[in-house]
């Protein structure tokens, strides 16, 4: 399984560029697209589901770090779903994976289907894809 | 260690351990008439406090006694007569404990053979002493009670005294590693940032530029590191108590005029200052709360619009409530608990720089002055940071 587009969803610019290469490397992604904030990220669902898929591809996958500042991603997840922007897996990354209220807030989101320790390797967008996307 | 692990691991609903050794409470008995002394052993007998027997000094004199608690500084109660080589001698003794020796501890009983000499009321606040009695009231039920609550006052005071101090030790041991985790990360990050540089000098043309970026991204996340341990280390330092002062709230804008004079010219702010009313507290810490807060104000203007700032204040009984008022771009509600978090952020790095600390320095600077600070905001019209300081110093 091959996905057409994934949305990194960052704050740390290095950390979305390793998980480009990671993504790339692993041959399993096509188009890599990136937002440093919630409120972008929200802007590109917007565009890509609303009104223009052509220069804003529809991502298959969103990696979200859980710890963004300004609007957090509990907070964007909520406002995804009262826009009806919803639709596409999540996997939750952050840099400790330790912090309890993070699977406290993940069990009211079943768009969250996996956790995983930043930053990912190209053996883990495998791994991931190959459990998710089969 | 051992001092902090006793602190934190210790079950607050255990009975704490009773602030004497072995060989019983120590109590002095000071009286120039020996009737009195055997009188009291009389009434005493017996006498136990949390299952510790009374162990008897006898001093005859202010001199004897003054000489019998420096060398017993582990007395818990004096039961002391007034008139003795003296009119005053009883209170030379007082002024001794109290005084020079600084001990708020040990318990005293005024007992006195002539009343109304010194207005009781008076005695008692003036010199600090904690009950008082005429002699020829006192029965052995009376002096029973009397001991008995100046005996669990003192170990009370002794408990809260030792908890005080297991506190102190803990606070300070976190602040040290803290401290010494900030300094000892330097170096390394360091040699990352000179070692990176490097590389980039001396292979540029042989890394390609997707490995240039790799290099770069580093100098980038050091920087930042730096940055971080850095705020880090000030917010530690913010916990060594400096003295306390009347600080005046005026010279304390003019400063930050002066040091802020590039911010406010840069941005064309107008900082607005009305006569405000002085605080009793750490003036450096007070000085860095007005400062993150009026730089907060500059630095979250709002495009277009030319920041103004204005101070104000309100008295609330023995408090001040000051408030920074700005027309800036405002903070949304759903922040308003966590934006005084070390690290919280609210904006992306590019937007505003940055680590997070500013507000959690001046919530720690409001808490350790017992004040409160909290926040009042409209996105795009302004935010108004309130925060209460003592209007006096504690002891007036």
């Amino acid at each position: 399984m091959r996905l057409n587009c994934i949305l990194l969803v960052d704050d740390d610019p290095a950390t979305n560029f390793l998980h480009r290469l990671a993504a790339l490397e692993s041959g399993l992604v096509g188009e890599i697209r990136e937002a440093l904030s919630a409120e972008s990220a929200l802007e590109y669902l917007r565009r890509s589901l609303h009104r223009d898929a052509e220069n804003y591809p529809v991502p298959e996958l969103i990696l979200l770090d859980v710890n963004l500042p300004g609007l957090n991603s509990w907070q964007m997840l909520q406002l995804m779903r009262e826009e009806g922007l919803a639709m596409t897996p999540i996997i939750c990354i952050a840099s400790t994976l330790d912090h309890p209220s993070h699977r406290e807030h993940a069990q009211r989101f079943p768009e969250i289907k996996d956790f995983f320790s930043k930053p990912l390797s190209k053996n883990d967008f495998a791994l991931l894809i190959e459990k998710h996307f089969r | 260690m051992a001092e902090s692990d006793e602190l934190i691991f210790h079950d607050e609903a255990a009975a704490p351990e009773p602030s004497v050794d072995a060989s019983g409470w120590k109590v002095l008995v000071v009286d120039d008439e020996p009737e009195v002394h055997w009188v009291t052993h009389l009434s005493l007998e017996g006498f136990l406090y949390q299952e510790q027997p009374l162990t008897f000094i006898e001093a005859y004199s202010a001199a004897e006694a003054i000489a019998c608690i420096d060398a017993n500084p582990d007395i818990a109660v004096v039961l002391l007569d007034v008139v003795m080589e003296t009119d005053n001698a009883g209170f030379k003794v007082v002024e001794h404990i109290r005084n020079t020796l600084a001990n708020r501890t040990m318990r005293i009983i005024l007992r006195t053979g002539q009343p109304g000499q010194a207005p009781a009321r008076q005695v008692v606040r003036d010199y600090d002493i904690n009950d008082y009695h005429n002699k020829t009231d006192l029965s052995a039920e009376k002096m029973h009670i009397a001991v008995y609550t100046a005996l669990s006052m003192f170990d009370h005071l002794q408990t809260i005294a030792r908890r005080e101090q297991q506190l102190h030790a803990a606070y300070a041991e976190i602040e040290q590693l803290v401290y010494i985790a900030s300094h000892d990360l330097r170096e390394p990050l360091l040699s990352v940032t000179t070692l990176s540089q490097r590389l980039l000098d001396m292979k540029r043309d042989q890394i390609d530029p997707e490995g240039q970026r790799c290099i770069e991204y580093i100098g980038t996340a050091v920087k930042r590191m730096s940055q971080l341990v850095h705020d880090l280390l000030d917010y530690s330092k913010l916990g060594q108590p400096q003295p306390s002062e009347v600080v005046v709230f005026s010279d304390l804008v003019d400063e930050l005029r002066e040091d802020m004079a590039a911010a406010i010219a840069s941005s064309g702010a107008e900082l607005v200052c009305p006569s405000l009313p002085n605080t009793f507290g750490e003036r450096q810490k007070i000085k860095l709360l007005l400062q993150n807060l009026i730089s907060n104000a500059i630095k979250y203007r709002r495009e277009g619009v030319t920041p103004r700032i204005e101070l104000g204040s309100e008295r609330n009984g023995p408090e001040i409530v000051y408030s920074v008022r700005d027309n800036g771009i405002g903070i949304p509600d759903v922040h308003h608990r966590r934006i005084f978090d070390v690290f919280f952020r609210l904006h992306h790095r590019d937007e505003f720089e940055g680590t997070g600390i500013g507000l959690a320095h001046c919530n720690k600077v409001v808490a350790l002055h017992g004040g409160l600070i909290w926040v009042e905001s409209t996105p795009n019209v302004g935010t108004t940071f309130y925060f209460t300081l003592p209007g006096k110093s504690p002891g007036t």
